[in-house]
Protein backbone atom coordinates (compact mmCIF):
# COMPACT_ATOMS: atom_id res chain seq x y z
CA UNK A 1 0.00 0.00 0.00
CA UNK A 2 1.48 3.37 -0.97
CA UNK A 3 1.46 6.29 1.41
CA UNK A 4 0.06 8.40 -1.43
CA UNK A 5 -3.33 6.69 -1.00
CA UNK A 6 -3.31 7.54 2.67
CA UNK A 7 -2.61 5.52 5.76
CA UNK A 8 -4.78 4.34 8.61
CA UNK A 9 -2.32 3.73 11.44
CA UNK A 10 0.71 5.93 12.01
CA UNK A 11 2.86 5.90 15.13
CA UNK A 12 4.78 9.01 16.08
CA UNK A 13 7.23 8.88 18.97
CA UNK A 14 7.82 12.34 20.43
CA UNK A 15 10.10 13.78 23.06
CA UNK A 16 9.10 17.39 23.43
CA UNK A 17 11.54 18.66 20.81
CA UNK A 18 10.89 21.38 18.27
CA UNK A 19 10.34 18.72 15.60
CA UNK A 20 7.28 17.23 17.30
CA UNK A 21 4.84 19.67 15.69
CA UNK A 22 6.25 18.99 12.23
CA UNK A 23 6.08 15.20 12.42
CA UNK A 24 2.66 15.11 14.03
CA UNK A 25 1.31 17.52 11.39
CA UNK A 26 2.80 15.33 8.68
CA UNK A 27 1.26 12.22 10.22
CA UNK A 28 -2.14 13.93 10.43
CA UNK A 29 -2.01 14.81 6.75
CA UNK A 30 -1.16 11.21 5.92
CA UNK A 31 -4.07 9.66 7.82
CA UNK A 32 -6.73 12.26 7.09
CA UNK A 33 -7.53 10.82 3.66
CA UNK A 34 -8.61 7.56 5.22
CA UNK A 35 -9.76 9.06 8.51
CA UNK A 36 -7.10 6.97 10.19
CA UNK A 37 -5.43 7.35 13.58
CA UNK A 38 -2.18 8.89 14.68
CA UNK A 39 -0.76 7.46 17.88
CA UNK A 40 1.61 9.82 19.61
CA UNK A 41 3.95 8.08 22.02
CA UNK A 42 5.98 9.78 24.72
CA UNK A 43 8.48 7.39 26.32
CA UNK A 44 9.92 8.10 29.74
CA UNK A 45 13.22 6.27 30.10
CA UNK A 46 13.45 5.12 33.72
CA UNK A 47 16.97 4.59 35.07
CA UNK A 48 17.69 1.14 36.47
CA UNK A 49 18.30 2.72 39.85
CA UNK A 50 14.49 2.90 40.05
CA UNK A 51 11.85 0.21 39.53
CA UNK A 52 10.28 0.42 36.09
CA UNK A 53 6.92 1.42 37.55
CA UNK A 54 8.40 4.05 39.87
CA UNK A 55 6.54 7.33 40.06
CA UNK A 56 8.42 9.99 38.12
CA UNK A 57 6.16 13.01 38.53
CA UNK A 58 8.37 15.60 36.85
CA UNK A 59 8.87 13.52 33.70
CA UNK A 60 5.20 12.48 33.69
CA UNK A 61 4.04 16.08 33.95
CA UNK A 62 6.37 17.03 31.11
CA UNK A 63 5.01 14.17 28.98
CA UNK A 64 1.42 15.17 29.70
CA UNK A 65 2.19 18.74 28.73
CA UNK A 66 3.74 17.61 25.43
CA UNK A 67 0.80 15.33 24.64
CA UNK A 68 -1.79 17.98 25.51
CA UNK A 69 -0.14 20.36 23.09
CA UNK A 70 0.02 17.75 20.32
CA UNK A 71 -3.56 16.62 20.90
CA UNK A 72 -4.64 20.24 20.43
CA UNK A 73 -2.59 20.34 17.25
CA UNK A 74 -4.28 17.17 15.99
CA UNK A 75 -7.69 18.60 16.79
CA UNK A 76 -6.91 21.75 14.82
CA UNK A 77 -6.07 19.51 11.85
CA UNK A 78 -9.29 17.50 12.32
CA UNK A 79 -7.23 14.40 12.88
CA UNK A 80 -7.97 11.45 15.16
CA UNK A 81 -4.99 11.49 17.48
CA UNK A 82 -4.36 9.42 20.59
CA UNK A 83 -1.54 10.19 23.01
CA UNK A 84 0.15 7.75 25.35
CA UNK A 85 2.92 7.93 27.93
CA UNK A 86 5.02 4.82 28.48
CA UNK A 87 7.71 4.08 31.05
CA UNK A 88 10.54 1.92 29.74
CA UNK A 89 14.22 1.28 30.30
CA UNK A 90 15.00 2.23 26.76
CA UNK A 91 12.91 4.10 24.19
CA UNK A 92 13.81 1.98 21.15
CA UNK A 93 12.34 -1.36 22.22
CA UNK A 94 9.27 0.39 23.71
CA UNK A 95 8.53 2.16 20.42
CA UNK A 96 9.02 -1.01 18.39
CA UNK A 97 6.75 -2.95 20.73
CA UNK A 98 4.11 -0.25 20.40
CA UNK A 99 4.39 -0.44 16.61
CA UNK A 100 3.83 -4.19 16.83
CA UNK A 101 0.92 -3.88 19.27
CA UNK A 102 -0.77 -1.17 17.20
CA UNK A 103 -0.04 -2.90 13.90
CA UNK A 104 1.28 0.45 12.70
CA UNK A 105 1.71 0.98 8.98
CA UNK A 106 4.25 3.76 9.37
CA UNK A 107 6.47 5.13 12.09
CA UNK A 108 7.62 8.74 11.80
CA UNK A 109 10.57 9.85 13.88
CA UNK A 110 12.31 13.18 14.00
CA UNK A 111 16.01 13.84 14.30
CA UNK A 112 18.27 16.84 14.34
CA UNK A 113 21.43 16.90 12.26
CA UNK A 114 24.27 15.86 14.54
CA UNK A 115 27.94 15.28 14.03
CA UNK A 116 30.25 13.01 15.96
CA UNK A 117 33.96 13.61 15.45
CA UNK A 118 33.11 15.52 12.29
CA UNK A 119 30.92 12.80 10.75
CA UNK A 120 27.13 12.88 10.53
CA UNK A 121 25.41 10.60 13.03
CA UNK A 122 21.83 9.62 13.74
CA UNK A 123 22.50 8.78 17.37
CA UNK A 124 21.24 5.50 18.82
CA UNK A 125 17.46 5.63 18.57
CA UNK A 126 16.97 6.21 14.84
CA UNK A 127 19.28 3.35 13.71
CA UNK A 128 17.55 1.08 16.24
CA UNK A 129 14.13 1.93 14.80
CA UNK A 130 15.40 1.53 11.23
CA UNK A 131 16.72 -1.90 12.12
CA UNK A 132 13.91 -3.19 14.33
CA UNK A 133 10.68 -1.55 13.28
CA UNK A 134 8.16 -4.01 11.83
CA UNK A 135 6.68 -1.28 9.62
CA UNK A 136 7.99 1.41 7.33
CA UNK A 137 9.99 4.21 8.99
CA UNK A 138 10.14 7.81 7.94
CA UNK A 139 13.00 9.83 9.39
CA UNK A 140 12.34 13.57 9.41
CA UNK A 141 15.25 15.92 9.79
CA UNK A 142 14.54 19.48 10.90
CA UNK A 143 15.65 22.53 8.98
CA UNK A 144 19.26 23.57 9.45
CA UNK A 145 19.83 26.83 11.27
CA UNK A 146 20.98 29.59 8.97
CA UNK A 147 24.78 29.54 8.62
CA UNK A 148 26.62 32.17 10.58
CA UNK A 149 28.28 34.56 8.10
CA UNK A 150 32.06 34.41 8.26
CA UNK A 151 33.52 37.53 9.79
CA UNK A 152 35.72 39.63 7.58
CA UNK B 1 12.87 -9.82 43.25
CA UNK B 2 15.47 -7.70 41.47
CA UNK B 3 18.47 -9.75 40.35
CA UNK B 4 21.68 -8.62 38.68
CA UNK B 5 23.46 -11.35 36.74
CA UNK B 6 27.10 -10.78 35.83
CA UNK B 7 28.20 -12.68 32.74
CA UNK B 8 26.00 -14.03 29.97
CA UNK B 9 27.85 -17.21 29.11
CA UNK B 10 26.12 -20.57 29.27
CA UNK B 11 25.34 -20.36 32.99
CA UNK B 12 24.36 -16.69 32.93
CA UNK B 13 22.18 -17.13 29.85
CA UNK B 14 20.14 -20.04 31.18
CA UNK B 15 19.97 -18.50 34.64
CA UNK B 16 18.61 -15.27 33.16
CA UNK B 17 15.98 -17.16 31.18
CA UNK B 18 14.89 -19.05 34.28
CA UNK B 19 14.79 -15.93 36.45
CA UNK B 20 12.72 -14.05 33.87
CA UNK B 21 10.39 -17.00 33.44
CA UNK B 22 9.70 -17.00 37.16
CA UNK B 23 8.73 -13.33 37.06
CA UNK B 24 11.84 -11.66 38.44
CA UNK B 25 13.22 -8.32 37.35
CA UNK B 26 16.65 -9.06 35.88
CA UNK B 27 19.58 -7.13 34.47
CA UNK B 28 22.47 -8.97 32.81
CA UNK B 29 25.87 -7.31 32.56
CA UNK B 30 28.15 -8.80 29.90
CA UNK B 31 31.58 -7.41 29.06
CA UNK B 32 31.99 -9.10 25.69
CA UNK B 33 30.32 -6.88 23.08
CA UNK B 34 29.46 -9.69 20.67
CA UNK B 35 27.99 -11.88 23.40
CA UNK B 36 26.05 -8.90 24.79
CA UNK B 37 24.60 -8.21 21.35
CA UNK B 38 23.50 -11.83 20.98
CA UNK B 39 21.90 -11.70 24.42
CA UNK B 40 20.16 -8.43 23.54
CA UNK B 41 18.55 -10.16 20.55
CA UNK B 42 16.73 -12.42 22.98
CA UNK B 43 16.44 -10.47 26.21
CA UNK B 44 16.13 -6.88 24.92
CA UNK B 45 17.05 -3.89 27.00
CA UNK B 46 17.82 -5.82 30.17
CA UNK B 47 21.31 -6.52 28.79
CA UNK B 48 24.06 -4.04 29.63
CA UNK B 49 27.23 -4.35 27.56
CA UNK B 50 29.80 -3.42 30.15
CA UNK B 51 32.11 -4.57 32.93
CA UNK B 52 30.19 -5.84 35.96
CA UNK B 53 33.12 -5.28 38.29
CA UNK B 54 33.00 -1.52 37.72
CA UNK B 55 31.24 0.36 40.53
CA UNK B 56 29.82 2.95 38.12
CA UNK B 57 28.31 0.20 35.97
CA UNK B 58 26.80 -1.53 38.98
CA UNK B 59 25.47 1.78 40.24
CA UNK B 60 23.72 2.49 36.93
CA UNK B 61 22.37 -1.05 36.92
CA UNK B 62 20.61 -0.25 40.18
CA UNK B 63 22.78 -2.33 42.52
CA UNK B 64 21.57 -0.28 45.49
CA UNK B 65 18.05 -1.64 45.14
CA UNK B 66 18.97 -5.13 44.00
CA UNK B 67 18.08 -8.14 46.15
CA UNK B 68 20.59 -10.62 44.75
CA UNK B 69 23.69 -10.35 42.59
CA UNK B 70 24.91 -13.52 40.91
CA UNK B 71 28.30 -13.52 39.22
CA UNK B 72 28.59 -16.32 36.69
CA UNK B 73 31.67 -15.54 34.61
CA UNK B 74 34.28 -18.21 34.00
CA UNK B 75 36.86 -16.19 35.93
CA UNK B 76 36.93 -16.70 39.70
CA UNK B 77 38.75 -13.39 40.20
CA UNK B 78 36.08 -11.49 38.26
CA UNK B 79 33.29 -13.17 40.20
CA UNK B 80 34.98 -12.37 43.50
CA UNK B 81 35.51 -8.71 42.64
CA UNK B 82 31.94 -8.29 41.34
CA UNK B 83 30.53 -9.81 44.52
CA UNK B 84 32.78 -7.75 46.77
CA UNK B 85 31.95 -4.47 45.05
CA UNK B 86 28.24 -5.33 45.23
CA UNK B 87 28.45 -6.33 48.88
CA UNK B 88 30.61 -3.57 50.28
CA UNK B 89 29.86 -0.62 47.99
CA UNK B 90 26.15 -1.18 47.41
CA UNK B 91 25.11 -3.24 50.40
CA UNK B 92 23.51 -5.93 48.25
CA UNK B 93 21.70 -8.31 50.60
CA UNK B 94 22.87 -11.52 48.97
CA UNK B 95 25.76 -12.13 46.59
CA UNK B 96 26.33 -15.46 44.90
CA UNK B 97 29.37 -16.50 42.90
CA UNK B 98 30.12 -19.37 40.61
CA UNK B 99 33.56 -20.73 41.46
CA UNK B 100 35.60 -22.84 39.08
CA UNK B 101 38.46 -23.83 41.37
CA UNK B 102 37.06 -25.57 44.49
CA UNK B 103 40.12 -24.43 46.48
CA UNK B 104 38.80 -20.88 46.15
CA UNK B 105 35.51 -21.58 47.94
CA UNK B 106 36.81 -20.92 51.49
CA UNK B 107 38.42 -17.68 50.30
CA UNK B 108 35.14 -16.49 48.77
CA UNK B 109 33.31 -17.22 52.00
CA UNK B 110 35.95 -15.50 54.11
CA UNK B 111 35.67 -12.43 51.92
CA UNK B 112 31.91 -12.14 52.40
CA UNK B 113 30.43 -13.96 49.41
CA UNK B 114 27.19 -15.42 50.76
CA UNK B 115 27.08 -18.45 48.51
CA UNK B 116 30.02 -19.79 46.51
CA UNK B 117 28.92 -22.51 44.12
CA UNK B 118 31.76 -24.68 42.93
CA UNK B 119 30.78 -26.20 39.61
CA UNK B 120 33.62 -28.70 39.96
CA UNK B 121 32.38 -29.83 43.38
CA UNK B 122 28.85 -30.18 42.10
CA UNK B 123 29.97 -32.43 39.26
CA UNK B 124 32.23 -34.41 41.58
CA UNK B 125 29.49 -34.99 44.12
CA UNK B 126 27.13 -36.26 41.44
CA UNK B 127 29.86 -38.47 40.01
CA UNK B 128 30.54 -39.87 43.48
CA UNK B 129 26.91 -40.72 43.88
CA UNK B 130 26.66 -42.36 40.49
CA UNK B 131 29.93 -44.27 40.77
CA UNK B 132 29.70 -45.44 44.37
CA UNK B 133 25.95 -46.04 44.38
CA UNK B 134 25.28 -43.65 47.20
CA UNK B 135 27.23 -41.41 49.49
CA UNK B 136 26.24 -38.11 50.96
CA UNK B 137 25.61 -35.80 48.02
CA UNK B 138 26.03 -32.10 48.77
CA UNK B 139 23.23 -30.21 47.11
CA UNK B 140 23.43 -26.72 48.55
CA UNK B 141 25.59 -25.00 51.17
CA UNK B 142 23.45 -22.77 53.38
CA UNK B 143 24.29 -19.27 54.56
CA UNK B 144 27.47 -19.17 56.66
CA UNK B 145 28.18 -22.84 55.88
CA UNK B 146 26.83 -23.94 59.26
CA UNK B 147 24.61 -26.47 57.51
CA UNK B 148 24.29 -28.05 54.10
CA UNK B 149 21.41 -29.53 52.17
CA UNK B 150 22.42 -33.11 51.39
CA UNK B 151 20.90 -36.13 49.77
CA UNK B 152 21.32 -39.78 50.84
CA UNK B 153 19.88 -42.73 48.92
CA UNK B 154 18.62 -45.63 51.05
CA UNK B 155 20.35 -48.76 49.67
CA UNK B 156 18.80 -52.26 49.57
CA UNK B 157 19.56 -54.03 52.83
CA UNK B 158 19.70 -50.87 54.88
CA UNK B 159 18.40 -51.33 58.44
CA UNK B 160 16.45 -48.09 57.93
CA UNK B 161 14.09 -49.81 55.46
CA UNK B 162 10.64 -50.29 56.93
CA UNK B 163 11.43 -48.14 59.92
CA UNK B 164 9.43 -45.08 60.84
CA UNK B 165 11.38 -41.84 60.49
CA UNK B 166 10.89 -41.08 64.19
CA UNK B 167 12.64 -44.36 65.04
CA UNK B 168 15.77 -43.61 63.04
CA UNK B 169 18.94 -42.75 64.97
CA UNK B 170 19.60 -39.57 63.02
CA UNK B 171 22.01 -37.08 64.60
CA UNK B 172 20.43 -34.31 66.70
CA UNK B 173 21.58 -31.49 64.40
CA UNK B 174 20.15 -33.06 61.24
CA UNK B 175 16.67 -32.29 59.93
CA UNK B 176 15.01 -34.56 57.41
CA UNK B 177 13.39 -32.28 54.84
CA UNK B 178 11.92 -34.54 52.19
CA UNK B 179 11.80 -38.09 50.89
CA UNK B 180 11.74 -38.74 47.15
CA UNK B 181 10.50 -42.20 46.27
CA UNK B 182 12.05 -44.50 43.65
CA UNK B 183 9.37 -43.31 41.25
CA UNK B 184 10.60 -39.75 41.64
CA UNK B 185 7.51 -38.64 43.56
CA UNK B 186 8.03 -36.70 46.80
CA UNK B 187 6.49 -38.27 49.88
CA UNK B 188 5.15 -36.18 52.72
CA UNK B 189 7.45 -36.14 55.74
CA UNK B 190 5.82 -37.42 58.91
CA UNK B 191 7.02 -39.36 61.93
CA UNK B 192 5.10 -42.40 60.72
CA UNK B 193 6.59 -42.41 57.22
CA UNK B 194 8.47 -45.65 56.56
CA UNK B 195 11.50 -45.68 54.29
CA UNK B 196 11.83 -47.99 51.32
CA UNK B 197 14.88 -49.18 49.42
CA UNK B 198 15.81 -46.63 46.76
CA UNK B 199 14.25 -43.67 48.58
CA UNK B 200 16.27 -40.50 48.38
CA UNK B 201 16.30 -38.60 51.66
CA UNK B 202 16.96 -34.86 51.58
CA UNK B 203 18.27 -33.46 54.84
CA UNK B 204 19.78 -30.31 56.31
CA UNK B 205 22.77 -31.15 58.43
CA UNK B 206 25.96 -29.65 59.86
CA UNK B 207 29.01 -31.04 58.01
CA UNK B 208 30.35 -32.83 61.11
CA UNK B 209 27.17 -34.90 61.43
CA UNK B 210 27.00 -36.05 57.81
CA UNK B 211 28.72 -39.38 58.60
CA UNK B 212 26.29 -40.18 61.41
CA UNK B 213 23.32 -39.29 59.19
CA UNK B 214 24.66 -41.48 56.39
CA UNK B 215 25.10 -44.45 58.78
CA UNK B 216 21.57 -44.00 60.14
CA UNK B 217 20.09 -44.15 56.65
CA UNK B 218 22.33 -46.74 55.04
CA UNK B 219 23.55 -48.83 57.95
CA UNK B 220 27.09 -47.89 56.97
CA UNK B 221 27.10 -50.28 54.05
Amino acid sequence: MGAGKGLSRVLVPVNGSALDDDIVSLACEMVNHKKGTVWVLYVIEVARTLPLDAEVPIETARGEQVLQHLEALGKSKKCKLEGEILQARSAGPAIVQEAVDRDAELLITGTDYQEHYGSPTLGELVPYLLKRSPCRVLVYRGAQPAPVPASA
Amino acid sequence: MYVIVIGCGKIGYHLTRALLASGNEVVVIERDAHRAETATEEFGSIVVASDGTEPTVLSEAGAKRCDVLISTTGQDATNLVACQVAKWSFDVARVIAVVTDPDHVPLFKTLGVDVAISTTELILSHMEEELTGGGVVHLLPLHGATATVVSVRVPPGSPAIGQELSALATPPGATLAAVIGKDGQPRTISDGLRLEAGDEVLAITPPEQEGELWRALTGGA
